[in-house]
């Protein structure tokens, strides 16, 4: 296995860098108070549904290309809320139906919202690849790839890990990497992640939530 | 015929029966589909569940489809939000129980069926067990409808009890 990055942050909600950014986990009763007169995030049957994290912290610097083959940079992220969920074209389960899922939630997000599809295999993964992939899930869909190098550096950015399997004899491989959903505000701040297991009403709810609760931060 | 005498007569009455049952039955596969995938990506996902009624382990070897350049058994997993995917080798169905395949769980890894299948049409498999034994099944191509965390049993198996 070839460890791309190692800055397991997703890992585990307890790594050190989750704990430096003062994550608030939503189970805890104590955030469940501090939280009362801003916003409502439950606890679910299953667990942390997701986590919020001030102060948040603001991505820049990347120079990736979307599916049209045109520059996607920090401005591409600015001034509208973006859903970043990040995945590759030859793994035909699990983000086939995350982006099912996304499909069918995305109807009730804002307008002022951006799906976007970051390939975590951009040797594989060209422009035109991806457009035919996310234009199969939605027409309104972004799809994200890169030099190999410049996805590296975002998405150890965005705190997202990333594994390419051995290649077997065929020369197939898969790419292990976080499955949870990234919320960024118009600021391009990293604001909360939506962490599996979600369904599709978790992810509307939480992303209102956590959208409302920075709002009224300001 | 005395009390005892009925009684081994039962009981081999039953076991005959029991042979005889479960001589007729063998692995299933049932509810078989391809999720329906973009166009030009060389890998679909197929899903199926298989039952063992029989009193011994059933192990799964191999599928195929003339339709793909071969197809292998992968089990994808969620764990700590990390997505992860394996190939299985065999797969062993245990004494009366059944496995699911089902998204972020059990799949079929169909490479290279070229055209893609639309939603609708139906691509024959042939999965090969342990003894020779080969199930001709069709696969219908259809969108699904699971979300993916949420599919939550993670390609169940059921041991039947």
């Amino acid at each position: 296995m070839r460890i791309r990055y190692n800055r397991a942050m997703l890992k585990s909600p307890f790594s050190p860098r989750l704990l430096a950014v003062a994550v608030v986990a939503l189970i805890l009763g104590a955030a469940a108070a501090w939280l009362t007169d801003s916003v409502k995030l439950t606890r679910s049957a299953q667990g942390t549904e997701g986590l919020l994290w001030p102060p948040p912290k603001t991505l820049e610097g990347f120079a990736l290309l979307d599916q049209s083959g045109a520059p996607f940079t920090p401005e591409r992220l600015t001034g509208k809320w973006s859903v970043l969920f990040f995945g590759f074209t030859h793994c035909p389960d699990i983000c086939p139906s995350t982006l099912r899922l996304l499909e069918k939630a995305s109807p009730a997000f804002p307008a002022d919202t951006q799906v976007v599809f970051v390939s975590v295999d951009p040797e594989r993964d060209t422009p035109e690849t991806v457009a035919q992939y996310v234009r199969f899930f939605h027409p309104g869909f972004i799809g994200v790839t890169g030099t190999p190098e410049s996805m590296a550096e975002f998405t150890r950015s965005v705190g997202v890990l990333s594994m390419r399997t051995e290649a077997d004899e065929h020369g197939n491989y898969s790419v292990d990497h976080s499955a949870a959903l990234f919320l960024v505000d118009p600021r391009r701040r990293l604001v909360g992640i939506v962490t599996q297991p979600f369904t599709e009403e978790s992810v509307s709810r939480l992303y209102r939530d956590i959208r409302k609760f920075v709002e009224r931060q300001g | 015929m005395t009390c005892r005498r009925m009684r081994v007569f039962a009981a081999a009455a039953l076991a005959v029966a029991h042979t005889l049952a479960h001589a007729a039955e063998s692995a299933r596969v049932a509810e078989a589909w391809i999720e329906e995938g973009p166009p030009d990506v060389p890998v679909l996902a197929g899903y199926a569940t298989i039952r063992n009624p029989t009193a011994q382990t059933a192990r799964l070897l191999n599928v195929s489809s003339p339709r793909a350049e071969r197809i292998e058994i992968h089990r994808s997993e969620i764990t700590e939000n990390t997505a992860t995917m394996t190939r299985v080798g065999e797969l062993p169905i245990p004494p009366g129980g059944e496995i699911r395949f089902t998204p972020a769980g059990y799949h079929l890894m169909i490479y290279g069926v070229a055209p893609p299948p639309a939603a609708g049409e139906k691509m024959p498999l042939e999965f090969e067990f342990d003894g020779g034994r080969k199930l001709a099944v069709e696969a219908i191509v259809r969108r699904s409808e699971a979300p993916a965390g949420a599919a939550g049993d993670g390609g169940r198996v059921d041991d039947g009890h």
